[in-house]
Order: C-alpha cells, then structure tokens, then sequence
C-alpha cells in the first residue's frame, strides 16, 4: 500500500483545534500572537476591561464606529468583559484559566502577580505568555514604552533611514508584530513539548519587544566587533550586496532591485551594457559589491530615472533580476498577483460587515483559515461566562451590575 | 526540562536565507537541522555579507547550529540519495520556487504522509508572479511596508535588517511547530506555502482596510505619526535621538508634569483627538524642550515622571548594555572557521528552563557520514565512492 499523500488531508482539522487561549492584551504584540494561533485552530477569548476594553477600539482610523486598527489586529476571536482589579473578577479569571491552555498578557512586569494572576497563582498547565517592552527581570524591566522603544533599544531604529536625516521608523509596528510571531511560535513549541512529553505542567515565556528586534540584527553585532565601527544609515544593507535598493523611476514611482546575487549581478551587467562589470576585480563577490556599492548604484540610478517604472520592471525581469514596484495600500488592493492568490480577503466584521483585510500566513494546505472578524466588547460573555465556565444568568446579571463583567 | 522540539529532525534545502533562518529558529528550540547543499560548495548563501577574512559573518550566524550534508541533486543518483534521507526527517524546508522540488524528481504527493514540507517562495506557489526571483529587498517593497517607511514627504527606505526574511522564517517555523502539533494526534504532515511578501503584507495594520473602506491610501508617516501625539523621535542637547512617548491621556500628563511648561498644559490639548489634530505644534514643544536638556537629563525627567522614554541604540550601545548582559540577550560563538562571532540568543526565554548555546555550523559537508550512513544507510564504501564521483 503506498502512503497517503500530504497533498492530499485526510481532514480539514485545523493543528490547534482544541486549544483555549486566554489574551489579555492591549494594542497589538499579545493580540497578534493569539491571533496566528486562532488562524490554526484556537479558540481565543479576549478578556477586556469593561470600561472600554482595549485601547486600540480608540485609535484612529475610524470607519464609523469601528476602528479600523481594531478590526485589522483583533480579528478570530471572542470578546469578554471582566474587570481584573477586582477581587471577584479575579476569582472569575481563574476560573476561566481552568478552562485554558494558553494565557498571552503584556502588562507592565509584576503586574498580573499584584492582581493576584501571577503564574503561581493561576492553572499551572498554562502556557503563560507575556509580552514586555524590556522583559519581566533586569534593570530596566519596570520602565513603560511600547514599540517605538522596542525598535530603537533593538537596534533597527538607528540604521533605518537616508544619511543625512535622522533614523526613521517604519509607520508600521514592526516590534510589536514580529514579538507576536517569535511568541506564537514559542507558544506552540511549549504545546508541542506538552503533548509530545505528557508531563502537561505550564512554562512561563518571556518575550521582550527590543529582544524580537535583536534577534534580527544577524551579523550587525559581528560586524561592529570586527570593524570596531557601528553600522549606521545610509549605506547598502550588507545582505544586499548591489547594485540593489529602492529607486525613483521616470514616472516618479519607485521600485526595488535587487541585483546583488552572483547571478542577478551579471544580468544586471548585460542589461544595463555594462559588462565589463562582470570581470572588474572590484566587483567579483557580493562582499566587494557591497563594499564598492556607491558606484555600482550611482550607474543603476541614472539608468531607471531614463524609464518609466512599467518599463524598467519590464526589462529587468526580462533579465531574471528581483524587482518590484513599492506598492501602496490602493496599489496592493488591485494587484493582479495579490487578486489571483486572495491575499486580501473579505472578513465578516462584527460591526462593518464584509472588510478586506491581510490573509492569514502561511498557507496550509490541510484547512482553510477561518476569516472572523473582530469582536464587539463583551459579545461573547453569556457564551463564555455562561456555557464555558457555568455562572448562571441571574449571577452574570448581578455581575455587570455590579461592574465586575 | 528538556527541549521543546528535542527528538525533530528538519532539512533545509534551497537558498533562500529565510529558510535557513526558519532552520535556525528551530534549532534554537532543540530541532536537529541539518543543511543539504552541493558538494561543489557554491552555496551563495555561506557568501552572505559581511564577510570578515573571507569568512561570512551573516552565515555563522543564520545557520547556527546546522548539520550540513552535500548531495549533487543535478544529478539523478544524487536526488535519489536526497530522497532516501527525507524519508527520515520530519520536516523539509524548501525554497527551489514553485514545482522546483518536482523537477529534481521528488515529488511531494510521494513523501511520508506524517512530514511537514515548508515551499518558501518568493511569491508563492501560485499567482501570475509565481515564477519571478525575489528577496527582502523586493518583499519589502511589494508587501506595502517600504511604501510605509521613511520620513514624511521623503523617499521610501529599506529597514536595516532583513525583516521580511526574518518574519516570513518565524511565521514558517511557528506553522511547521503546528503542524507538528496537529501531527501527534491525526499522524498526518501537511504542505505550507510561504511567500516572502506575505508575512509582511499581514502587519501592515489598518493599511488594507482604510483603502478599502475609506479610500485612504495610507504613507509614510516619518517618526510622528498623525494619529496619537505627542509621540516621535527627537534630538537631545548633546545631540541623541530620543523616544519620547506622551500619546495617551496618562502619557500626556505625565510629559506635562515632566516638561513644566505652561503652554502645554493648555486646555486646547486635553483630549486625544486633539492632541492628534495638532500634532505638529505639540511635536514642535516637545522638540524645542528635548533640545534643551542632554539625553541624560531627559532620561532622568522623563522616567521620574513616568513618561515613555527610549534611546536609539547603535551595534555599540548594544554590546555593552547592563540589561542585555544580565538578560543574556547576546551570546558568543566559537566558530572554528571565524573566531568567536557575538549574536543575538535564542528569543523569546523559557523562563527558568535556560535554552542551551548555539553552536557553529558545521562546515560544507562536515557530516556527510552521519547523514548519509547513519540516517539514509550507505556503508562507508558506497559513501567514498559517491564522494569521489561528486555526487556527494
């Protein structure tokens, strides 16, 4: 009998059916990593404030009364109230970490221990995943920030953006999102070791917004300590080689080249009449591309201001080189590519309806990732006090009254 | 405690650095990766700059820990001797691009149903753009998100690192972990399709949904964005650039209280929105305040107040401070063909379940006897003589 074959899924269950995840989280790092597990499978239930819920229902851009921010980040999962400064909330938050496998926080260190929810104080089988600016221990832990703090101690900050100016962040959070995905992946490792093993007892995983960043920094480390000079902005990305970068075309668009492989170098060469390239002593590696960048990019430069950003993108896949235009939002909504693989669907918005928004990632071929929207604050409390955790009616009702749920 | 994912077995095969980095993520966490490549040693990505005495830097670190077994899979024998191995693995990290694993002979739909195949890709599996090379730099640039990079009115800039490779490799090693998951319980592997871009088309937050539902078409922002203020990057005394971050309501009496200055406690910038609504003129006092003090006074104010307050660290700062050092963020390894290469250490902690070290990679070829004989099953013999013919 021959195997069955991975193309082909015997079912459509999703890896992580079956999985409870408690988050706690405000703004984005512990939303979005709850958020990749319920893609797989989870079931996250989202425990807010009744005040209001989570700063980010607030922020700007707005679509009515949704904000946009909100709908994008908090999507596929169930909403609660609960106010854990209360005494009774507290007794109901362990409760209903009874219930769960997996806990995802990014209060200020020490906090959740003050509220009496510490790792020590709640179901030990937790995976108990907490999310810092600094991290839960050393010198700085207890200092307030959020991303902008964790892009700039990280280290990207300051090699971000054109010589002359000053370093310049990305408008897109960058630590907080990719601090989610390193924690969901940590997540997962610990469920993975608990149902390997058998031995279910919980792990407390401390990831901090600056370590994400570092953690990408590759050989920026190695580099200082073997040149003794800081890599700071406005040079080629040594990983680039060149001639590569971002470019501004005839027609005022810009568009990336990466031209900085072996292979993608010679093209470039060819295309652009400059073979001599090829042979020149100075530009034999991509670590003496990288180092005699300037020119090779000054030569690249000239040639795409000649063309429109249509022709050039033309020409150099013609020739096999990396190039893509610098889409915008509008740009990426129409694209043909984008359209063709549905990386940007409908999601059923609780409050707007049908809103596009970026598909879940990676692809698996086994299921379909679900496409929920974001949850109205406290839609899901008769669900989850109710059914999952048993509170009768009447008591959820003496509950809120009581501002407690 | 023993490691998360002791006991799983990963080749990676391909060039693409994010599959390497996946590999690496994963062997952080206790995978035993092993990297097949050509016994003709033109792996590009052991040239990955900065190389350092014709070492490279970037490869001692991205394939950190790795096993390496070479195999010519040009050749027919070559890609049947690849085959037996990945009869042995758990996980399979790809990047030849779409059908480029069936033109070597092996096809997927053939392999153990219980693997997990990771197609990382520029552009996917599928779509018009299927077929085209791309990297970071490009990934970045069709995603969005060097659309929304760079200082307000100027020119989109690449970030430092390589972000999309580095979140395209976490998100792959996440799903493999998954997958892993799911696979104790149905025996069943599955197929994950990642393109580069894709990882970061998925961060770019309210982008998507304000040019769908709003028709804005959202840019760079520069370091002060239009929706919370004040909030941005300014420039000390002496100087340094400086986090400053006073956006909430909180925040913002706490920089009031800081900054001791009557005009910014004026009743026109009570609420949020309008303090968002002038951000310009609220950015503007703060810079003028910020460039009075040096970053050390700055800092002193800003923490006694409680406000947000962050420094732009360089690769030096980064070396030597107290926090990283007492949190271990930084590990040193010996790498025989290098000297000592300092890095970042396995990320996210497991706390009080220290991860043990990474170790260098192995040379080209370093255990062609360990995966060759011990896991695919060629005597010794048979190993020379496939040595000899190139094929290993």
């Amino acid at each position: 009998m021959s195997a069955p074959s991975v193309d082909s899924p015997s079912s459509t269950r999703r890896p992580l059916e079956g999985i409870t995840v408690l988050e706690l989280g405000s703004r984005i790092a512990s939303v979005f990593a709850s958020g990749i597990l319920a893609e797989q499978g989870a079931t996250v239930i989202k425990v807010e404030d009744p005040s209001g819920g989570d700063v980010l229902r607030t922020i700007n851009p707005f679509d009515g009364p949704q904000s946009l921010f909100f709908a994008a980040e908090d999507r596929n999962r169930k909403s609660v109230t609960l106010n854990l400064r209360h005494p009774t909330g507290q007794e109901l938050f362990r409760e209903l970490a009874n219930k769960a496998n997996v806990l995802c926080e990014n209060f200020r260190p020490g906090t959740m221990e003050r509220w009496h929810l510490g790792p020590a104080d709640v179901n030990p089988n937790l995976v108990y995943a907490r999310v810092s600016v600094f991290g839960q221990d050393g010198p700085y832990s207890e200092r307030p920030g959020l991303d902008l703090l964790g892009v700039g101690y990280g280290g990207l900050l300051y090699m971000t953006g054109p010589a002359d100016q000053p370093p310049v962040k990305s408008s897109v959070t960058i630590s907080d999102h990719i601090t989610a995905m390193f924690l969901s992946q940590a997540v997962t490792a610990a469920l993975y070791r608990q149902r390997m093993t058998g031995d279910t007892s919980g792990v407390v995983i401390d990831a901090s917004l600056y370590g994400s960043i570092l953690r990408t920094l590759e050989a920026t480390l190695a580099e200082y300590a073997a040149t003794g000079i800081a890599p700071a902005r406005g040079r080629s990305r040594p990983f680039d080689s060149a001639p590569s970068g971002l470019f501004e075309t005839a027609d005022s668009a810009w568009i990336a080249v990466s031209g900085g492989s072996d292979a993608a170098f010679a093209n470039v060469a060819r295309l652009l009449g400059r073979t001599q390239w090829i042979e020149d002593p100075l530009f034999t590696s991509m670590q003496s591309r990288f180092e005699n960048a300037a020119s090779l990019n000054t030569v690249l430069r000239a040639w795409l201001k000649e063309r429109t950003s249509d022709e050039a993108i033309a020409q150099l896949r013609e020739f096999d080189v990396p190039v893509s235009r610098v889409n915008s939002p509008v740009d990426l909504l129409n694209d043909p590519h984008i359209v063709a693989r549905n990386d940007l669907p409908d999601f059923n918005d609780h409050v707007l309806g049908p809103v596009r928004l970026p598909a879940p990632y990676p692809r698996f071929a086994s299921f379909v990732a679900p496409r929920e929207g974001a949850p109205t604050l406290g839609e899901h409390n008769r669900e989850v006090w109710g059914e999952l955790v048993g509170i009768p009616n009447a008591r959820l009702d003496t509950l809120k009254d009581e501002g407690v749920i | 405690m023993s490691q998360p994912l002791e006991g799983v077995r990963v080749v990676v095969l391909g060039e693409l650095p994010a599959g390497v980095i996946a590999g690496s993520l994963l062997s952080d966490l206790g995978a035993e990766v092993i990297r097949v490549s050509s016994p003709r040693g033109d792996d590009t990505l052991a040239q990955r700059p900065p190389v350092v005495n014709n070492a490279s830097l970037a490869w001692s670190i991205i394939a950190r820990s790795s096993k390496s077994a070479t195999c010519d899979i040009d050749h027919e024998e070559g890609a049947q001797l690849l085959r037996q191995l990945l009869e042995q693995v758990d996980v399979i990290i790809e990047s030849f691009g779409p059908r480029g694993l069936e033109g070597y002979g092996l096809n997927p739909t053939t392999f153990p149903a219980a693997v997990v195949l990771v197609r990382i890709s520029a552009y996917g599996q599928d779509g018009p753009y299927s077929t085209y090379p791309g990297d970071d730099l490009t990934s970045l640039a069709f995603s969005g998100i060097a659309h929304l990079t760079g200082h307000r009115g100027g020119a989109p800039v690449p970030l430092a690192t390589a972000i999309a490779d580095y979140l395209c490799a976490v998100a792959c090693s996440q799903a493999i972990i998954s997958a892993l998951v799911g696979r104790v319980e149905s025996g069943h592997g599955d197929v994950i399709d990642a393109s580069l871009y894709g990882a970061a088309l998925r961060i770019t937050e309210w982008a998507i949904p304000a040019a769908d539902r709003l028709g804005t078409n959202r840019t760079r922002e520069g370091n002060f964005p239009r929706n919370a203020a004040p909030l941005g990057v300014y420039s000390s005394k002496d100087d340094q650039y400086v986090a400053i971050v006073g956006g909430t309501d909180a925040n913002f009496q706490r920089l009031v209280d800081a900054m001791q200055d009557p005009v910014i406690s004026d009743p026109r910038f009570e609420t949020p929105s309008q303090r968002s609504q002038q951000a310009d003129e609220l950015n503007a006092l703060v810079r003028a305040w910020a460039a009075t003090l040096t970053i050390e006074e700055l800092e002193a104010k800003c923490l006694a107040s409680g406000v947000p307050f962050g420094r732009v660290y360089t690769a030096r700062d980064l070396s030597t401070d107290p926090h990283f050092i007492e949190r271990g963020d930084l590990t040193t390894v010996e790498d025989p063909s290098v000297g000592p290469v300092i890095q970042p250490s396995p990320y996210p902690l497991f706390v009080g379940s220290p991860t043990p070290p990474p170790v260098a990679p192995s040379a080209s070829g370093e255990d062609n006897e360990y995966v060759w004989c011990e896991l695919t099953g060629l005597t010794a013999d048979e190993l020379h003589a496939n040595e000899s013919s190139g094929r290993i």
